[in-house]
């Protein structure tokens, strides 16, 4: 059906009325065929018309059994509205604008299930409904016109009305399985949704019985032919709904079932898409076979639509039996080759499946040792031949096919001998692997060419990681850092910070400790300061070391203080590290003494960034953290609150913001006059399950003193 | 297949919310929808791109992780291996099948045991050192090359742009 989207693209374009628009159109018309009626059919000419007597009487006949109750009057009256009724049935342009009506009514149903059952409709979905319904319309002209060769004026009427009724319930198994789609990719989701798209389906399916009913009764009158053309169409929705039904089955029982039984449920999953998928593009495919034998005449541009489409069909049904062989064999191939894990070796790993990353009850292992589930390992492998894990080429059954058909990729360990030392080899560690590409083309066509392609590369990936342990590091490094600390800290002696990175496993860790311990002692004695900027972390703050070793319950108030040197920070990013650097070389009463003044950005600036990049200080950037504001927010809240905030900030009078992954600080700037240092607390929207953890925002201007 | 791919997704949502690793942010946009991820990362130390706060879209296939996710910027960026559009061009993104640039060796491609954490990283460490060699921006790679004091400058504008800095940009 894509082969069209292009011309889909071109109607789009077109000015379309609103629903609106069109309903309104409609009434109007159904109105004036109405007072045309009233008026037309009080005529002599009408009522000479052979078609009135005909038409009366049955109308009549239609009212009869009310007739004979009814005064003499009203029996005038009611003959006059059988005329009328006559009159809209029969007169040509009445029927047309009846017609009109009937699709206004569908279409204004079909908002009505929407507004229902969907709600506001995604971008996506809408755009995937306008191609379907463009498509539809297309093809469905083609056979009316181009198959079946309808002439006069009611057949195609009656076609259109059954594609109008087929088209609508095609349209709502398109939305609702656009719909499953994205409700799947939700984690919670009411109830009231799954009902209400569930009761759509079922709806969907109980019409295609009564579409079924319509096919049968055209089948007695109009033969065989007929009968199947009506009949597969009304398979296909069918098929459709029953499909997008059994996938939300399985859905809903997937996860309302804790615990997993990956392989029994897996298995059923793929046999049920399979069977579902391929049924459908059967009967599709036989359906348009049945037109292209059938149409009148075999070289028209209808049977070169119908052609395309068929081949399209054919090539969807052979990809899939090609997928489904590459599926069984991969599904051997794991049988035979990869023996299921004991469960000493279950325990032993003690870790979850690297693909899904679930606990692991069975699992399978592969020759390089590396455990998987088995649906997860046999999903990789349908489209890879290689283990997630460590990238180890794994070896086919057979080497003349692989697992992607005649597409085989068949991959050779060769003995490493000839390029490799053979005691520099790991013990079981391929070093070189050759990749075999083999593309046999005249499987397919005689004429497309068969290519082999080899390829060898050595498999230099490391065995295991190694950890950055203290003992595992050059000397060298471990002395500069040790030597960079002492320059940080001079009061502390180069063998305690010695004696801190060895008793770590780590090196970061040893510094990180060493660190937070060393920055911690003095803002202890941290009370004499002006809680004039504070910000609140919530019991969370997870990166923030201290915050969570102390074990905060309730929102915590960080102050401050005068002395710039001393300010708790909650995280050891870089960026405080050095910030960090200035508080203790501050201790010395020499710097404190200097430090009387009032702090100007300036002072910040040559603190906090030695790498100075722009000498005017006009052109200087805030050096970021220069604000002292520091904490952890959950992902959520930066993200939408961020521009929020942003866009308030024009308001609001924040002259900068300046935004980390670690905190967020607002400047404000009173122009003119000396800059303050201003402390706000800025409301977060509430995020769901995630709650915001800190706000704060604070000032500073070049060359002002900033006033505590 | 949606389903375990919305387990894995939330199960590193979560771990990468308790765990946050440093200079690295991401998560839905949306909790209704857990296959479209904003991100935040920092402009790696000691590299021209220093202090800036980047972010970006990820888009998860329905059969992830089998097949990779898709990473666009979504601000301004200009890097050798970055499409004009945002678009990130790094091997760990291409599935283990395709090989664009037909220079990739299959190990370093794509694998299930990949994650959003180790995308972003390898993101972070592709900010400091370029793949001259797979241009997905020519113009950036051959400026990489050839006049990297020119490279500096912009990519601090970007820095000052993605922090909400005054730019010196246009004076120098």
């Amino acid at each position: 059906m894509s082969d069209f989207s292009s011309g889909a693209q071109l109607l789009e374009k077109m000015p379309f009325p609103s629903l609106a628009t069109y309903t309104a159109f409609s009434v109007a018309l159904l109105t004036g065929a109405a007072y045309y009626s009233v008026e037309n059919s009080a005529t002599e000419e009408w009522r000479s018309n052979p078609n009135y007597t005909s038409g009366i009487a049955e109308a009549w006949s239609f009212f009869g059994g009310a007739t004979v109750v009814l005064e003499s009057e009203d029996r005038s009256t009611l003959f006059r509205l059988a005329e009328v009724v006559v009159h809209l049935m029969t007169d040509p342009l009445c029927i047309l604008v009846l017609v009109n009506m009937a699709g206004c009514l569908l279409t204004l149903l079909g908002k009505l299930i929407q507004v229902l059952v969907f709600g506001q409709l995604r971008v996506s979905e809408e755009q995937h409904l306008k191609d379907k319904f463009w498509n539809f319309i297309f093809y469905k002209f083609i056979f009316i016109f181009g198959v079946m060769n309808v002439t006069h004026v009611e057949q195609v009427l009656n076609w259109s009305a059954w594609f109008a009724l087929l088209g609508f319930l095609h349209l709502m198994t398109t939305l609702s399985k656009d719909r499953f789609q994205y409700l799947s990719f939700s984690p919670s989701i009411p109830a009231g949704v799954h009902f209400r798209l569930v009761g759509l389906l079922c709806g969907v399916q109980v019409t295609c019985v009564l579409c079924f009913a319509i096919c049968i009764l055209c089948g007695i009158y109009h033969g065989l032919h007929t009968f199947a053309l009506m009949v597969a169409e009304v398979a296909l929705v069918s098929l459709n709904a029953a499909y997008v039904l059994a996938r939300y089955t399985l859905h809903v029982v997937d996860s309302k079932t804790s615990e997993r039984l990956w392989d029994s449920r897996a298995g059923c999953v793929y046999y049920t898409e399979l069977g579902f998928e391929l049924a459908t593009l059967l009967v599709d495919f036989l359906h348009h076979l049945h037109m292209l034998i059938w149409t009148n005449t075999m070289l028209s541009m209808a049977s070169l639509v119908i052609s395309m489409q068929l081949r399209w069909a054919f090539n969807e049904i052979r990809r899939r039996i090609l997928k489904h062989r590459n599926y069984l064999k991969v599904l051997r191939h794991m049988m035979a080759s990869y023996p299921m894990a004991s469960l000493d070796e279950l325990t032993k790993n003690s870790d979850d499946c690297a693909i899904c990353w679930d606990l692991m009850s069975t699992a399978r292992k592969l020759p390089c040792g590396h455990l998987f589930h088995n649906a997860c390992l046999r999903s990789w492998l349908e489209q890879d031949t290689s283990c997630p894990t460590c990238r180890m080429t794994l070896q086919s059954t057979d080497s003349s096919e692989g697992f992607f058909g005649s597409l085989s990729f068949s991959s050779l360990q060769v003995e490493a001998s000839a390029t490799v030392h053979p005691r520099q080899l790991p013990p079981g560690g391929p070093q070189v692997t050759n990749h075999l590409f083999h593309f046999d083309g005249s499987r397919y066509f005689s004429w497309l060419p068969s290519v082999s392609l080899e390829v060898s590369h050595s498999n230099l990936l490391p065995q295991s990681e190694t950890t950055n342990v203290v003992g595992s590091v050059d000397h060298q490094q471990l002395n500069r850092i040790v030597e960079e600390l002492a320059s940080m800290f001079p009061n502390t002696s180069r063998s305690v910070i010695l004696q801190h990175l060895r008793n770590s496993q780590t090196v970061e860790h040893g510094v990180e400790n060493f660190l937070s311990e060393k920055l911690l002692a003095p803002a202890v004695g941290l009370t004499e300061a002006s809680a004039r900027l504070h910000f609140y972390t919530s019991p969370h703050a997870s990166s923030a070391g201290d915050d969570s070793a102390s074990g905060h319950k309730s929102p915590k108030i960080h102050q401050f203080s005068r002395d710039p040197t001393v300010f708790q920070n909650t995280n050891l990013s870089s960026t405080t590290v050095i910030a960090n650097q200035e508080t203790s070389s501050n201790s010395s009463a020499t710097q404190r003494g200097e430090l009387e003044r009032p702090l100007t950005i300036d002072d910040l600036w040559n603190r906090f960034d030695e790498t100075n990049r722009h000498p005017d200080p006009e052109e200087r950037m805030f050096p970021v953290g220069a604000a002292a504001v520091f904490g952890t927010f959950s992902p959520n809240p930066i993200l939408t609150e961020r521009r929020r905030i942003l866009k308030e900030s024009a308001v609001e009078g924040i002259d900068y913001c300046i935004v980390n992954y670690s905190f967020m600080s607002w400047i404000f700037i009173d122009n003119p006059g000396p800059a303050t240092l201003y402390s706000k607390t800025v409301k977060m929207k509430k995020v769901k399950r995630s709650p915001p953890r800190l706000i704060f925002a604070s000032t500073m201007k070049p060359n002002i003193p900033i006033v505590l | 297949m949606a389903r375990s791919a919305l387990r894995r997704l939330m199960a590193e949502y979560k771990q990468l919310t308790l765990n946050p690793p440093e200079g690295i942010i991401a998560g839905p946009i949306n909790e209704e929808n857990f296959f479209e991820w904003e991100a935040m990362i920092t402009g790696p130390e000691g590299t021209c791109f220093e202090g800036g706060v980047f972010s970006a879209k990820l888009t998860f296939p329905p059969d992830y992780p089998l097949a990779p996710p898709k990473m666009q910027f979504t601000c301004e960026m200009y890097h050798p291996n970055i499409y004009p559009d945002g678009r990130v061009c790094i091997s760990i993104l291409h599935a283990p099948g395709e090989d664009p640039m037909g220079y990739e060796c299959s190990s370093e491609r794509w694998s299930p045991v990949q994650s959003v954490e180790k995308i972003l990283l390898s993101v972070i460490s592709m900010l400091a050192e370029p793949n001259v060699e797979s241009g997905a921006n020519v113009d950036a790679a051959k400026m990489w090359r050839e006049d990297r004091d020119q490279f500096n400058r912009i990519a601090d504008h970007l820095v000052r742009k993605s922090l909400g800095l005054p730019d010196t940009f246009s004076k120098v």
